[in-house]
């Protein structure tokens, strides 16, 4: 065992591998039950054949994780390829359909049924004109949300721009104040929720009131007028003459008067 | 290069030839036999995970592979018929040595909330496991313990090549110093193993 015939080892190889004929395994296998040193030289080289064949499985299963790790690789790279793929439809698809959006035609405005609604009873609107600020009075002319023309919108606006936050502070003196004050608050309140012809017979009321200061009686018809404007031209008689009051008069509200004025003309009939 | 048209008896001669030949047929089997995924469903199927499938599937083709070196299949079925029936051995014995193993993991553990039944068969199994998980170790030690050059002749003489073949492959001069260059090898080893006479009781079991 210590100084292996090369014959011998070669001997117990092809007995291993089964590449003796039937009769010399028989005689060899014969002397192997007959000689306990053979014996154990067999199993030792069945043992170091045992070794042997690690590295043939050492192989096989490196050759099987550098595969695997190369597909692994190719999957990534597929993988990066088809989000970079679907990255680059959604980005032609953002390019391309806001173009075509633009082309679209706009609808002419004025036209019934196309132009905004206008939603006085939504918090938000309610909010922003009824808690109206100095910024607001500062800043009359501050571009306001850009909307369609029309006859309603106008009336908002020039509402927007006229009402001041000092409005419910003032009223005549005497008796009777807190009711024209209730009146005029109930006016404005029915304005706000697009009720205009409520408000336009309230504030009429009021502008006809005796006992008014000329001021207050102006901005009274104004009011009016804003909320006959609203639904343009059906009182058009009506708010013609309040023009023609207000122009006579000369007061503070004549040129808000002459541009709302102007600018209906220039609406769509 | 014409790619081989792969059969049953073109993978078995290759598997029989060199490395160069081997290496392709093995890259088909990775690749393009589709035997890979039907083992991963198989094991898959029967309570495994995709790991435990890829695992069945590398050791499989290395029993396959030594049985057709071997001469061990007889040809009868195909080629992949034989090897999913290896695979399925191999996940049955992997799931007993595990469930095995947990038992051994219980007996050592006098706080395991299951009770360990201490039958002697149930002890035989567990030491049949441990001296196979032993000799396992004592293989991989002794393959340690040889270089790089004997490891090649080692793996290139299990694989049939002839002492030329392996002085061919390895650059010596003739098969005359490849064999001798192999029976260093062999004593070299068996010095280790001299020293380590563990390995006997494995053939006494």
């Amino acid at each position: 065992m210590d100084h292996p015939d090369e014959a011998l080892y070669d001997k117990i190889e092809a007995y291993l591998r089964g590449r003796m004929t039937a009769a010399e395994t028989q005689v060899f296998e014969n002397e192997v039950a007959a000689d306990p040193a053979l014996a154990e030289m067999v199993q030792l080289h069945r043992f170091e054949r045992e070794v042997h064949e690690l590295t043939v499985r050492d192989n096989i299963q490196d050759q099987y994780r550098r595969w695997k790790n190369r597909r692994k690789r190719r999957e990534k790279w597929l993988k990066a390829a088809i989000t970079a793929l679907l990255l680059l439809l959604v980005a032609v698809a953002i390019c391309f359909f806001p173009k075509k959006r633009q082309s679209d035609p706009i609808p002419p405005a004025g036209i019934p049924g196309l132009n905004p609604p206008h939603t006085p009873e939504t918090p938000s609107s309610k909010q922003d004109q009824a808690a109206p600020t100095e910024e607001k009075k500062s800043t009359p002319t501050t571009p306001a949300q850009p909307r369609l023309a029309s006859a309603e919108n106008l009336a908002l606006e020039a509402y927007r721009q006229t009402r001041r936050p000092d409005d419910q502070q003032r009223g005549p003196a005497g008796p009777a104040a807190s009711d024209t004050l209730s009146l005029e608050a109930q006016a404005h309140d029915l304005f706000k929720k697009g009720r205009y012809d409520e408000a336009a017979e309230r504030f009429r009321r009021l502008a006809a009131g005796s006992g008014q200061p000329a001021a207050v009686q102006e901005e009274m018809e104004w009011y009016w007028l804003l909320s006959r404007v609203a639904h343009h031209p059906q009182y058009q008689t009506e708010t013609h003459q309040i023009f023609e009051r207000l122009r006579r008069r000369g007061g503070d509200y004549a040129a808000a008067a002459a541009r709302l004025q102007e600018d209906l003309s220039k609406l769509p009939r | 290069m014409k790619k081989p048209a792969w059969n049953d008896s073109t993978l078995i001669t290759a598997l029989k030839g060199n490395e160069l030949v081997r290496a392709k047929a093995f890259e088909h089997l990775f690749a393009n036999s589709g035997w890979e995924h039907k083992t991963i469903r198989r094991i898959r199927r029967l309570g495994g995970s995709r790991q435990d499938g890829e695992e069945v599937f590398s050791e499989a083709l290395y029993c396959f592979d030594r049985n057709i070196r071997d001469d061990k299949y007889r040809g009868e079925g195909s080629l992949e018929a034989y090897f999913m029936r290896i695979a399925h051995n191999i996940w049955l014995q992997l799931w007993q040595s595990s469930v095995r193993r947990q038992r051994l993991l219980f007996a050592d553990n006098p706080d395991a909330t299951t009770p360990v039944q201490h039958a002697a068969a149930e002890d035989a199994e567990i030491m049949a496991w441990y001296h196979q998980e032993e000799l396992r170790a004592l293989l991989f030690n002794t393959l340690g313990q040889l270089g790089k050059n004997c490891r090649r002749i080692f793996e290139l003489t299990v694989l049939g090549y002839s002492h030329q073949e392996i002085a061919g492959e390895l650059g010596l001069a003739n098969a005359e110093q490849a064999k001798k260059a192999k029976h260093r090898c062999v004593e070299s080893g068996r010095a280790f193993l001299r020293d380590h006479p563990e390995w006997k009781q494995f053939f006494k079991k």
